[in-house]
């Protein structure tokens, strides 16, 4: 056990995971990953390369990846946004690799460095065209470590960059951390082609699971990638049938995550209130459950670390019996519309969202609670945006009422 | 200026005489390769070695082969002198001197040295886009970079000519004509009068600097590199143009696995070439119908390369090289002999 | 085209046959992608066979060599060579070749990259390449447009030239490439043109050889954009026109004036020299991290200890 910061944890798990490679350029509140990995990478046979940029950044570990090395990089919001070309790129080339966020308040250079949540929609669609990400959310230290090695194992099994997305205090925050892992190999690693060299080799031709073989650069395979569409040779195409298939096999694969990848629940069996949140804003809500119990609601929380793509089952059945759902977020409504999306039948939906660098206390999201059910209790502060004009201003308030007697009685 | 002849034997006498008085040997007769890349001045210096022999008394005959010096190509000039020249042309091991103003040229035709000659070689590298080939190799059939061979002086002519070098690349002939003034031994003044009547005339006083320090550079470097290797020296001893660090082989790795196939190619010299079109390939650029030599190819109907005059070709393979479709190859038959040499 | 696939037997029997003299280079070449796509008269379809004749003299496949290209006519052509070829976003394939090579220093990574990718949108890494010196050996095509947009000026093309986004002509000044990575600390920097493929490959030959970052500019052609648009002539009429510029392998040619136009109504291509325009030596990246073999001993002789030591106080 060991105190170590969120930071750090995220190189020790990538180090852990057999990262071998890590470019970066600075920006708070992500630079501690570089500074940890330029300390450890050595170390351990790897490099370390400060680049000139963060689309150099990424470059360069799609290239250390395409290698046949484990590759990482890390940065915050308008490094993230330099990225996304890139982050497309591998997706589309199937090159393996992970992607740390370390979010802080935007757009722009926005709040440097305060926590903040506004990434989670970037996160999946930032990238221009179709495409489906992998997005993971760690609540705490032990979990950037642990989730750190889960993402190299996704993204190495599914050939795909892989984001890992936490926030500023995540980041920065210090807890005992119990390095040794499990197994770090809980995943099958990356796939290597069945087929043999030669010129009827099929690099993108996919195996069982929707993934392209792609061997490593001079390992006896000669092929060509490319950020074009392409066929199963790996040649430019614009048959469009062959680009259709192309996009759902990419999308498809990436589904693979959500069995992978397991939600934290909390006192859900009888909840029929249910609070969503993720990251650090997971580690209140669970307080949040307490004190809602101890005043005789029958509170749950559901905490997805796969934020994308999102588990709609998983999470439709964990808001089958919910009356209300409270979804807690440091952003002006980017996960709420996935609740809400998936929230069927008539639960009633009061996201909790706060937006300008402060992080979400467990009074303001019992107040949020209380307040939603109409009942006299905490008076939340003006930051806290109940809805307002928002997206959610108009979920029936009658309908409250009758789940406030409901939940009371 | 007057030119003497064989008709004025009192002249050659003369200068016979004062030659030897000089403590010079008499130079009665000799011959000489000149070789570079067109634009270098080749044929001026053997036009200058020609007047000042003339000058002095000697029968000249100098041949010229620069067909493709529009190209940048190669450029080679025989002289030779004495009482009374018939033939013009020279074969290999027949020239006592040798004068290179490209280092890959001078290496070309280091054949036609005589033993004990000394070849007069510019560090300075060109490779013409022609001498690329023996016209019928394909590549580079000479060793590239390999040392310094037995008789050679390697001259760094920009270094040496010095503040005449401004005038470059014209100026570096000078420097070699000086440096072989030395070993030829016909007076300085008819070296003067020939380089004055043949350089542009504002260009004058810089070509008798280059030549004097030209003279002045071989003299020394007789004195010392010379009298220490005696007449071959190392590959260390080259001297280099700055910038290049020394040993490096320009284009060494060209001398590939095929070497030993171009070379049977060489040996070989009958037979026509064969061009082959990949008609799917060609786009109809007509960059080869341009560039070819002899003009041998044409664009037919629709568009696509064709060699209507395929017996004029000699399988320079300018049209291969410079077709942007790769759409192009050139064959050669070869002899039942040659067919064990091949990899 | 049957024949195509017999070029590397150079020789046929005893009995007396055929030689290539030229085609060799074919058994490089993806025959399943043939025809490429340049247009006709493109210069970078003569690079293209300058680099494969280079390349098969050297190796008898491409296995251990890859390529890395970004967007543009230039980076295409990666597509057709048979090698480990990966053809990256726009402006990044030296971002892309500097992680491959320091993750896989066995391979020969080359880029190839065209003035707009390497210049423009990728300018930042070509400078950084440079300093970093970095073993690639980065082939710059440079046709002044660009070319697969349709014609639009690029940082290269010469003050007063007409493109479709220049039609009063070009109002800015052009980079000069060569001189740009020269500056930035590039170790072997090299111009060439498709006009003499022959000099191509003697400095392309070098700059495989040299360790460290290379940089060869090659002057290319664009005929249906540039050209035409500026009315100098045809494929063949731009090519026999690079015989302005003077070749030279190793001289030093930086004294060659450039010439500039009294006003941008008068576009004047300057005569840039051609051949070996610096050459220098030091410590490369890869030196610099230690790496041997893909694996860093940078922790060999403790020195980082010290350093960490030292940093924490």
């Amino acid at each position: 056990m060991r105190l170590i910061q969120g930071n750090e944890a995220c190189a020790e798990g990538a180090i852990a995971a057999g990262c071998r490679f890590f470019a970066g350029y600075p920006i708070s509140p992500s630079s501690e990953i570089a500074e940890a990995m330029a300390r450890m990478l050595p170390r351990h046979g790897g490099v370390f390369l400060q680049a000139e940029d963060e689309l150099a950044s990424l470059g360069a570990v799609l290239g250390a990846a395409l290698g046949g090395t484990k590759a990482m990089t890390a940065t915050s919001g308008p490094g993230f946004s330099l990225m996304q070309e890139h982050i497309g790129y591998g997706y589309l080339a199937e090159i393996p690799c992970v992607v740390v966020d370390v979010m802080r308040g935007g757009p722009s250079t926005g709040l440097p460095t305060q926590p903040s949540q506004g990434d989670v929609m970037q996160a999946q669609w930032g990238s221009h065209g179709d495409r489906a990400a992998v997005v993971l959310a760690p609540v705490g230290v032990q979990e950037v470590y642990d989730l750190t090695i889960q993402a190299f194992g996704l993204s190495e099994t599914l050939r795909m960059p892989v984001t890992l997305l936490f926030d500023e205090v995540v980041g920065h925050m210090r807890e005992g951390v119990d390095l040794a892992m499990d197994d770090p190999m809980t995943f099958g690693g990356r796939p290597r082609p069945s087929q043999p060299a030669g010129p009827s080799f099929r690099p993108y031709k996919a195996n069982a699971a929707g993934v392209a073989e792609l061997p490593d650069f001079g390992r006896g395979y000669r092929f060509h990638v490319t950020g074009l569409m392409h066929d199963e040779r790996g040649f430019p195409t614009t048959d469009t049938s062959v680009v259709a298939a192309l996009l759902e096999r990419l999308e498809n694969k990436a589904q693979a995550a959500k069995e992978l990848v397991t939600p934290e629940t909390y006192l859900m069996d009888d909840a029929t209130l249910v609070l969503v949140a993720y990251g650090i804003t997971g580690r209140t809500a669970k307080a949040a459950v307490d004190a809602l119990r101890s005043r005789g609601i029958r509170a749950g929380l559901w905490r997805p670390r796969l934020l994308w793509p999102v588990q709609d089952e998983m999470l439709r059945g964990a808001l089958q019996n919910a009356e209300m759902v409270v979804v807690a977020e440091m952003n002006r409504g980017q996960w709420a519309r996935e609740v809400e999306r998936v929230t069927t039948g008539s639960a009633i939906l009061r996201p909790l969202l706060v937006a300008g660098g402060a992080t979400i206390t467990t009074e303001e999201m019992v107040g949020h609670v209380l307040d939603a059910l109409e009942a006299p209790g905490i008076a939340s502060p003006d930051r806290v945006s109940r809805g307002g004009t928002g997206p959610y201003a108009n979920r029936s308030s009658a309908g409250a009422v009758a789940l406030e007697s409901k939940v009371v009685e | 200026m007057t030119v003497k002849t064989i008709d004025q034997p009192g002249t050659l006498v003369e200068q016979a005489r004062d030659l030897k008085e000089a403590n010079e040997p008499a130079i009665s007769q000799g011959n000489l390769v000149l070789a570079g890349v067109g634009g270098q001045g080749i044929i001026m210096a053997s036009n200058i070695i020609s007047l000042a022999c003339l000058e002095s008394g000697l029968d000249v005959k100098k041949s010229e082969v620069h067909g493709m010096s529009q190209r940048g190509g190669t450029v080679v000039s025989h002289v030779r002198f004495g009482h009374e020249v018939h033939s013009v042309m020279l074969e290999p091991k027949q020239a006592e001197w040798i004068i290179a103003l490209e280092w890959e040229e001078g290496l070309r035709f280091l054949e036609y040295l005589k033993p004990g000659g000394v070849a007069f070689m510019s560090t300075e590298r060109r490779i013409p886009p022609t001498a690329f080939a023996d016209r019928l190799g394909g590549k580079i059939d000479y060793a590239l970079g390999a040392g310094v061979p037995r008789g050679v002086v390697p001259v760094d002519t920009y270094a040496v000519a010095g503040e005449a070098a401004a005038e470059r690349p014209v100026i570096a002939q000078t420097v070699l004509l000086g440096a072989l003034s030395v070993d030829m031994g016909l007076s300085q003044e008819t070296w003067r009068e020939a380089i004055a009547a043949t350089v542009p005339p504002k260009a004058v006083q810089a070509n008798l600097i280059a030549f004097e320090n030209g003279r002045t550079w071989y003299e020394r470097w007789k004195k010392t590199t010379g009298s220490k290797l005696g007449s071959s020296v190392k590959a260390n001893d080259i001297q280099q143009p700055e910038g290049v660090s020394p040993g490096v082989s320009l284009g060494g790795s060209s001398n590939g696995p095929s070497a030993s196939a171009s070379a049977s190619v060489k040996d070989w010299r009958g037979g026509a070439p064969r061009i082959e079109v990949i008609r799917d390939w060609c786009k109809g650029c007509n960059i080869c119908v341009i560039v070819c030599p002899e003009r041998v190819l044409s664009l037919d109907r629709f568009d696509i390369v064709v060699a209507s005059k395929p017996d004029r070709c000699t399988a320079c393979g300018l049209c291969a090289r410079l077709c942007p479709d790769m759409a192009i190859e050139i064959w050669v038959d070869t002899p039942a002999h040659v067919g064990t040499g091949g990899e | 085209m049957s024949t195509v696939m017999d070029t590397d037997t150079a020789v046929h029997g005893a009995a007396g046959g055929s030689v290539a003299i030229t085609g060799k280079e074919k058994r490089l070449l993806r025959h399943a992608m043939m025809p490429h796509m340049l247009c006709p008269g493109c210069g970078h379809g003569i690079v293209l066979d300058a680099m494969l004749s280079v390349l098969s003299e050297r190796y008898e496949d491409l296995d251990n060599v890859a390529f890395v290209a970004g967007i543009g006519c230039s980076s295409r052509i990666i597509g057709y060579i048979d090698a480990c070829t990966l053809h990256t976003a726009h402006g990044r394939p030296l971002s892309f070749a500097t992680g491959l090579k320091l993750a896989r220093p066995d391979l020969t990574v080359v880029v190839i990259t065209g003035d707009g990718d390497g210049l423009s949108i990728g300018g930042n890494h070509l400078i950084h390449a440079a300093r970093r010196n970095v073993d690639l050996t980065c082939v710059l095509l440079n046709n002044e447009i660009y070319g697969m947009t349709g014609g639009q000026a690029a940082p290269t093309t010469v003050l007063g030239a007409y493109t479709s986004t220049t039609p009063l002509g070009n109002t800015q000044h052009p980079f000069d490439a060569a001189e740009l990575a020269k500056a930035a600390g590039a170790t072997f920097v090299a111009r060439s043109q498709s006009y003499r493929p022959q000099v191509f490959g003697e400095l392309f030959s070098q700059a495989l050889d040299h360790v460290g970052f290379s940089f060869l500019e090659v002057m290319s052609d664009c005929t249906e954009y540039f050209g035409r648009t500026n009315r100098f002539g045809e494929g063949a009429d731009m090519l026999m026109g690079q015989a302005r510029y003077e070749p030279s392998i190793d001289a030093d040619l930086a004294r060659i004036p450039t010439v500039e136009p009294v006003t941008i109504k008068q576009p004047v291509r300057p005569v840039l020299p051609i051949g070996v325009l610096h050459r220098s030596s030091r410590l490369t990246l890869e030196e610099t991290l230690g790496i041997e073999g893909g694996r860093s001993s940078g922790v060999a002789d403790g020195k980082l200890d010290d350093a960490v030591q030292r940093m924490d106080g």
